[in-house]
């Protein structure tokens, strides 16, 4: 069963008392997509404490741009278009300050993007439980901060956000087809990071 | 198959995207074929590892952090728009202009249709940009549009509208929607105000104006205006420092009055509270969303916690209700209260301003006892004060510090009405500090329109 077919039906009605301020229209909001969305938002992001924040602002965001929202759309992709957005503004703003790590005191990062500042700034749930995890879980998660961005966000939308592909490409404004690709690309990519096989060998035919 | 094309099918094969028949090829392919059998496994390796990655749980701190963010940007959204003085005079200037051609092309310009009891609008003026939503499509607003029972109309940035408003066919007033408003034309005679701010005057009611929170404000005849209710929100966080996310967010109260609060908040709602920035020596609790048609439970609420001393300032159908305790004293400053004891909630606080319509009956307290008044005439007596002042680097708008009472009351005229207003002390901040505001002027009026004009002093404290 998909998240998309059930928990996450959002009727036009609750964005409706969003829009109004009603917080028990927000939880039920937020409650209807928080399992897929926060893995989704952790499995790209990598860092649980900056996963919690850009969930977080993922939901301002949506109050936000409320406005511009087109019922006929789907409120389940207009939500992960937007935390996808921020994963990439996240990513861009890493990148820009690439020798200043992501954890390291919001002052320190001057000219970043600039909502982000508060949310980084602001308390954090405990680190999670890092120390006991397994040396091939460890892999695995090193393995998906090596794949290009295009292709993890599909996988971990495919993956850890369990939506169809469809969905997936209305997020990322891709054909079908091309996340179909890179989706399986990233399998690929992650059998050989994996097994520490090189790519030619892996591709040889018979 | 040749080994190429089961290795271009392999990650599909592994996710179980194919179809029985390649797939079936597939697994001949692999059962003879020692090379691609170790790629397979190799992507199938893969994949377990990725769906063995530990998923974060649903956590409840999680939700209560992105509602109140939510919560959060509310405020701060309707705070831009009352607030900021730029958009307030073009509200003002385009809600006046419109209301000057509404009465220049009012009369025989209505048009009228069917219907009993549905609203509908006619669009008169558009400043910027409108959109109405009809028929699962959005199209642009004009003059002369007609805004049927079912349809949504939309106002965008720096635009406003302004529209005849119909109901059940005949002319019933005038309608003006401020930017970036939201509203539902909905059949009974009933507006939903979605987002935003409208005024308007109704000749023909009564007109009910649903505002945020489902709050039903009820307009027989006269001027209204709804969606500023959220005013209170915000003038209460322009005054009181915006409270920050507290460094721990289970962190205990200590003091009394709040652990009273709290426990009895979520007993009543189910809602857990949080306590706001104590830097100011004032902490503050923030109910967004305790509330019911009727006010059943904060009314609840409310005399429990008037057991306790604790007095509230809420809106008659409750949306938010708000109150700050001084850390020393241990007591509440806001001491405004106001209730509609029968029939629909027609109470409102605007802006800094208090309003009563007839048939309603109010209780106003700011220091000492609570007065009280019914008014019950058919005129409609305004309660209003200017509070607006500039000081330091920011505009404070202070809400009602004022008591009334019914001097002289029958059946026969309208009443007396007595405002006081003196020596009212309510807590603000001055560029951060804790000030003392003094209400220096008393007026006492009468019959009909009752304007109380209002000195305020503000001194920083000691």
């Amino acid at each position: 069963m998909k998240p998309s077919e059930v928990s996450m039906q959002v009727d036009s009605d609750l964005l409706t008392r969003c829009a109004r301020g009603e917080d028990k229209a927000y939880r039920e909001l937020i409650g209807r997509v928080e399992k897929p969305l926060v893995n989704f938002i952790f499995r790209y992001v990598g860092e649980r404490n900056v996963a919690e924040d850009v969930f977080q602002e993922t939901f301002v965001r949506v109050l936000r741009t409320l406005p511009e929202f087109r019922p006929e759309a789907s409120v389940v992709t207009w939500i992960f278009t937007i935390a996808r957005n921020l994963c990439l503004d996240l990513a861009k703003t890493k990148r820009r300050h690439r020798e200043v790590p992501l954890d390291a005191g919001a002052e320190d990062r001057e000219g970043g993007v600039l909502q982000f500042r508060d949310v980084l700034r602001s308390p954090v749930p405990p680190p999670e439980a890092g120390a006991e995890k397994s040396e091939m879980e460890r892999r695995a998660s090193e393995a998906l901060t090596l794949l290009t961005p295009a292709k993890r966000e599909a996988l971990v939308l495919r993956l850890y956000a369990d939506l169809s592909y469809q969905e997936i490409s209305k997020i990322v404004q891709a054909p079908v087809g091309t996340v179909k690709f890179r989706v399986h690309e990233a399998l690929n990519d992650l059998s050989r990071l994996l097994t520490g096989t090189d790519r030619k060998e892996a591709t040889g035919t018979e | 198959m040749k080994c190429k094309d089961v290795l271009d099918l392999l990650p599909a094969y592994t996710l179980g995207e194919l179809d029985a028949e390649p797939r079936r090829g597939i697994e001949d392919h692999l059962a003879n074929c020692g090379s691609c059998r170790d790629e397979g496994e190799r992507r199938a390796r893969a994949l377990s590892a990725m769906r063995s990655l530990p998923a974060l749980e649903t956590a409840e701190a999680r939700r209560d952090r992105a509602a109140e963010a939510m919560a959060r940007e509310h405020a701060d959204r309707v705070q831009g728009i009352l607030l900021s003085p730029r958009r307030r005079r073009r509200w003002l200037a385009g809600a006046a202009a419109a209301a000057l051609l509404a009465a220049l092309v009012g009369g025989g310009a209505w048009t009228w249709i069917r219907g009993r009891d549905s609203c509908s609008l006619r669009v008169v003026e558009v400043r910027g940009r409108a959109q109405c939503f009809r028929n699962g499509a959005w199209r642009p607003v004009h003059p002369g549009m007609r805004i049927e029972s079912g349809d949504r109309i939309v106002t965008g940035a720096e635009s406003v509208l302004s529209a005849e408003l119909h109901i059940g066919g005949r002319a019933a007033g005038t309608l003006h929607l401020n930017q970036n408003t939201s509203l539902l034309v909905s059949g009974d005679r009933t507006l939903d105000l979605e987002r935003g701010e409208i005024c308007g005057a109704v000749v023909r009611g009564p007109l009910h104006v649903r505002a945020v929170g489902n709050d039903t404000v009820t307009v027989r005849s006269g001027r209204f205006e709804s969606g500023l209710r959220e005013t209170v929100a915000l003038v209460l966080s322009a005054v009181f420092k915006r409270p920050k996310r507290p460094e721990n967010a289970d962190v205990e109260f200590e003091d009394q009055p709040f652990a009273t609060v709290a426990r009895e908040v979520e007993k009543i709602s189910g809602h857990s509270i949080r306590p706001g920035n104590d830097s100011i020596a004032t902490r503050h609790v923030w109910f967004y969303g305790i509330r019911s048609r009727k006010g059943d439970l904060l009314s609840d609420f409310e005399t429990a916690m008037r057991d306790q001393g604790i007095w509230f300032r809420r809106e008659a159908d409750v949306l938010i209700a708000q109150f700050a305790v001084t850390a020393e004293k241990r007591e509440v400053m806001h001491r405004l209260f106001a209730r509609v004891t029968e029939g629909e909630a027609t109470i409102a606080s605007t802006g800094g301003a208090l309003k009563l319509l007839a048939g309603e009956e109010g209780i106003v307290q700011t220091a000492g006892t609570p007065a009280k008044a019914k008014l019950s005439s058919n005129e409609t007596p305004w309660l209003r004060g200017d509070y607006y002042s500039s000081v330091g680097r920011r505009k404070l708008s202070i809400p009602g510090t004022l008591a009334f009472r019914v001097v002289r009351q029958d059946d026969r005229q309208p009443p007396l009405v007595e405002c006081v207003v003196e020596g009212a002390e309510i807590l603000a901040v001055v560029d951060g500090e804790p000030a003392s505001i003094r209400v220096e002027s008393a007026v006492r009026a009468g019959e009909g329109e009752v304007v109380v004009p209002v000195r305020i002093r503000f001194d920083r404290r000691p």
